[in-house]
């Protein structure tokens, strides 16, 4: 009896604290603290206009601000650094309100900016349009269809002194000409090279302003120790304000801790040195799911995993039937499941769920080895051939080409796995020196356009995004029709069309579609994974409660 | 003592006189019969291991074979792929044997004539060779290595061999020069240039022969790092390239699993480095102590 009592007084206690522990959770949120985020490697590029990986957007992210950013969940578009925007004369004119009293930092590396913390005004924003061209931009091309832009990319000849179809109405009015109407052009202007730069110092650094970036962003670069760490520190002029009108952000500042081990970064987080873990590796998914809870999140990302083939070369070049036959060899689901930890659902198409105008009904391929045995017959091997994958080397694609290299053997087709580094890989795929190769994209802006149209058009090949040297004339007159149509559901059902003749044609084996993860420290409040993916995930909005 | 006239006629009595001394030194046996265990299961490891190296069994017995503990159907594990173990090892044997037979072959091709030259010949062509044996020495072993098989671009085993012959022939060079500049001033070889015979003979039939104990050891004793640098590079994404069953590679796709308690995707390709490596450093010390006249108690 004395000893249920005591049970129950026990329990009253741990309720209590529970309890109490509960409405501490409840709290406000507090100032201060340093959050400390695991980056695989060093950033290539701190200068928006250069950047294309998504380990350098992380950083662009915190420390500067577009026109219009992603929503969380994917779905569309909201205010940033312009407090709203409208299209006219048939959506060939957009003119953008900019917000005022935007500030660009103080101060980059320890000492006073060029700027000096002046105003944002529209004339930045030409600037850094501006800049993208004379710079070389990889990115610049998204937003080729602003009137003017040939001229001024090739200004020698033409004389041009400036981007045309880019006006400054006054300092607080923005407005855009293009030369024919393109749907998604105010998501492009959320991608994270299209970030408002400080002409002062973009000028007084040049090319060196990779190494001092300054931006108008919750974070401003302290120090940059390479491969070591990128220290930022909080800009106590941020625009942004908390529901109750306070400043932010709550953080004193982030460190993206580079540590390309995954063993040593999952120790390092267990050990409390780290706060947030991204995209994280499959081979302790099991016990983080069970060790974290809900401090794990994953969710479905807008991206697609697939292998090219290099459809301007032998074996593949023209041989339809031998593409299908691969297709068909293929067992997605099983890989997925069995060497993956299911993470990535398996893929019928080029569209990801989530992006506007996924077809869920699209004919693809599933495992079918008779099948598949049939159509390499009827390509003209009937007892397999030899061909090479090359993949860049990361755990989880090396564990991926060793399943398909065995589940293609066992039709015959014997898959010799080439593992070079990401930027050989890159160049390789670019010039189709490959003859099959590991590819992924993940979405730039939420439009069928940015999968369709920059991976599989004609007009693409190479660097631009078309690193399979696909061609089909229909396919190329579908996406160059539905890139200007303007009735939604006549354009989806033109992307539609495109991809069911892509898919039949076979450029790729259509493998996986992305998720995205993020591990959190109990002490990482209010840190939510966007759709977008782990690295835009905004950290001018978390507490930590830990010291 | 009496000088030999000819290396030839009593070439005989010294290896015979070399292996009485090397079987008196038990750590030498030991590392003989381990020796020849390594290359007895390589050459049969197609009758010996239980299962094919390369089959996944993951795709018809599903989710119980994938990283399965070591069981008696399984003595030493399954990995990701449900692929076995021990049947991976005894293969692997041939990857490490292959590399470390031929990557001497190649150290030995470039280093011997190097060596003997800059030996026979001095002077300046001397000063040359060891200038340039000195400087690849100068540079640490594997990231030479790695350098070289990143020139190639196409990281295959025959570009491992090349890659780590074209590093390792300097220390044969070294002590080959060595014997060669004791060797070129005794008699016989006087003897020789005297009745007129040319210096490739005297290179190759009249010194050599003499010169060759030291580099046996030199090569015995290199094959256990060259396995360690083929297991090295293998580690880091160079060389073997799956699905071979190169022991590094096991290593460096197992360790992963460590942390999570399935230690013996690497533990066990690590043992059998572990066991090779100290299979020829046995041999090879026990082959130097059999072989060094200086060392003759």
């Amino acid at each position: 009896m004395k000893r249920e009592m005591k049970v129950f007084l026990l329990f009253l206690l741990t309720f209590g604290v529970l309890c109490m522990a509960g409405a501490a959770f409840a709290e406000d949120p507090v100032y201060g603290g340093i959050l400390r985020w695991r980056e695989i490697n060093d950033p290539p590029k701190l200068d928006p206009a250069q950047a294309t990986d998504t380990v350098s957007s992380r950083a662009i992210y915190l420390m500067f601000d577009s026109l219009v950013e992603n929503d969380s969940d994917g779905k569309g578009v909201l205010p940033a650094l312009a407090e709203s925007w409208e299209g006219s004369e048939g959506g060939t004119v957009w003119t953008f309100k900019l917000r005022k009293g935007v500030r660009f930092h103080k101060e980059c590396l320890g000492e006073s900016t060029a700027n000096g913390g002046r105003e944002v005004t529209a004339q930045d924003w030409k600037y850094t349009f501006e800049r993208m061209v004379r710079d070389n931009s990889p990115r610049a091309y998204f937003i080729e269809m602003i009137e003017g832009y040939q001229d001024f990319v090739s200004r020698d000849e033409t004389g041009a002194t400036e981007w045309s179809g880019i006006k400054v109405l006054d300092d607080y009015t923005l407005q855009f000409k293009l030369t024919y109407s393109f749907a998604p052009f105010v998501s492009v202007l959320a991608y994270n090279s299209f970030m408002v730069i400080p002409r002062e110092d973009a000028e007084k650094w040049g090319k060196e302003f990779n190494f001092h970036p300054v931006g108008t962003g919750p974070f401003m670069l302290e120090r940059w120790d390479h491969d070591q760490k990128v220290v930022l520190k909080k800009n106590p002029d941020y625009w942004r304000k908390d529901d109750k009108g306070n400043a932010l952000p709550y953080l004193d500042g982030v460190e993206l801790v580079v540590i390309p081990d995954n063993t040593i970064a999952y120790e390092e987080f267990k050990k409390g040195n780290l706060d947030a873990f991204q995209d994280f590796p499959d081979e302790f998914y099991v016990e983080a799911k069970a060790t974290y809870g809900p401090l794990f999140q994953e969710r479905p990302w807008v991206g697609t995993y697939y292998y090219g083939f290099n459809n301007s070369k032998e074996p593949f070049k023209g041989n339809r039937a031998l593409r299908q036959a691969v297709n068909y060899a293929v067992d997605r689901e099983r890989i997925s499941d069995l060497v993956i930890e299911g993470r990535y659902p398996a893929g019928k198409g080029v569209l990801p769920p989530g992006m506007p105008g996924f077809n869920p009904d699209l004919k693809g391929y599933s495992y079918d080895p008779d099948k598949a045995k049939a159509l390499l017959k009827e390509a003209g091997y009937p007892n397999g051939f030899e061909c090479e994958l090359q993949v860049n080397n990361n755990p989880r694609h090396k564990a991926v080409a060793e399943a398909i290299q065995a589940q293609l053997m066992e039709l015959g087709i014997k898959l010799n796995i080439k593992v070079v580094d990401w930027g050989v890989h890159l160049d390789m795929c670019e010039r189709a020196e490959t003859q099959m190769f590991r590819m992924g994209w993940v979405v730039d802006y939420l439009d069928p356009d940015n999968f369709l149209y920059v991976l599989l058009h004609s007009s693409n090949h190479g660097s631009k995004g078309n690193y399979s040297f696909y061609s089909n004339p229909e396919v190329d007159a579908l996406l160059a029709e539905a890139r200007v149509e303007t009735n939604w559901d006549k354009r989806i059902e033109l992307y539609r069309k495109a991809e069911q003749l892509i898919v039949e044609d076979a450029p790729w084996v259509f493998l996986f579609h992305y998720s995205t993860s993020l591990l959190g420290q109990k002490w990482v409040k209010n840190m939510h994974l966007p759709a977008m993916g782990d690295y835009s995930t905004p950290l001018y909005n978390v507490w930590v409660t830990k010291k | 003592m009496t000088e030999r006239t000819t290396p030839a006629a009593s070439g005989g009595s010294l290896w015979f006189e070399a292996w009485l001394r090397f079987r008196r030194n038990r750590l030498a046996m030991i590392g003989l019969v381990m020796v020849i265990t390594v290359i007895l299961v390589a050459v049969l490891a197609t009758w010996i291991s239980p299962y094919d190296p390369l089959k996944q069994l993951i795709w018809t017995e599903g989710k119980a074979v994938r990283l399965a503990s070591p069981s008696a159907k399984h003595w030493f594990g399954t990995d990701l792929y449900g692929r076995d173990i021990l049947s991976r090892i005894i293969f692997g044997a041939r990857i490490s044997l292959q590399i470390g037979i031929f990557a001497t072959l190649v150290s030995l091709v470039i280093g011997i004539p190097l060596g003997a030259l800059a030996g026979y010949v001095g002077k300046w062509v001397d000063d040359l060779i060891s200038w340039l044996v000195n400087v690849v020495f100068a540079f640490p072993f594997l990231l030479f290595v790695l350098a070289v098989v990143a020139v190639f671009k196409d990281p295959s085993l025959v570009v491992v061999y090349i890659a780590i012959g074209m590093v390792n022939w300097v220390s044969i060079a070294r002590v080959v020069r060595a014997q060669f500049i004791s060797l070129r001033e005794r008699e016989f070889v006087e003897a020789a240039r005297a009745l007129g015979m040319p210096s490739w003979r005297i290179i190759f039939v009249h010194i050599l022969p003499n010169a060759l104990a030291p580099v046996i050891v030199q090569a015995t004793l290199g094959m256990g790092s060259i396995i360690m640098i083929e297991a090295g590079l293998a580690f880091l994404g160079f060389g073997a390239q799956p699905p071979t069953p190169s022991w590094g590679l096991m290593i460096s796709e197992g360790q992963k699993y460590l942390g999570q308690g399935q230690w013996w995707w690497a533990i066990f390709p690590g043992l059998a480095i572990m066991y090779t490596v100290l299979a020829f450093n046995f041999l090879g010390d026990g082959l130097r102590d059999a072989l060094d006249v200086r060392l003759k108690r």
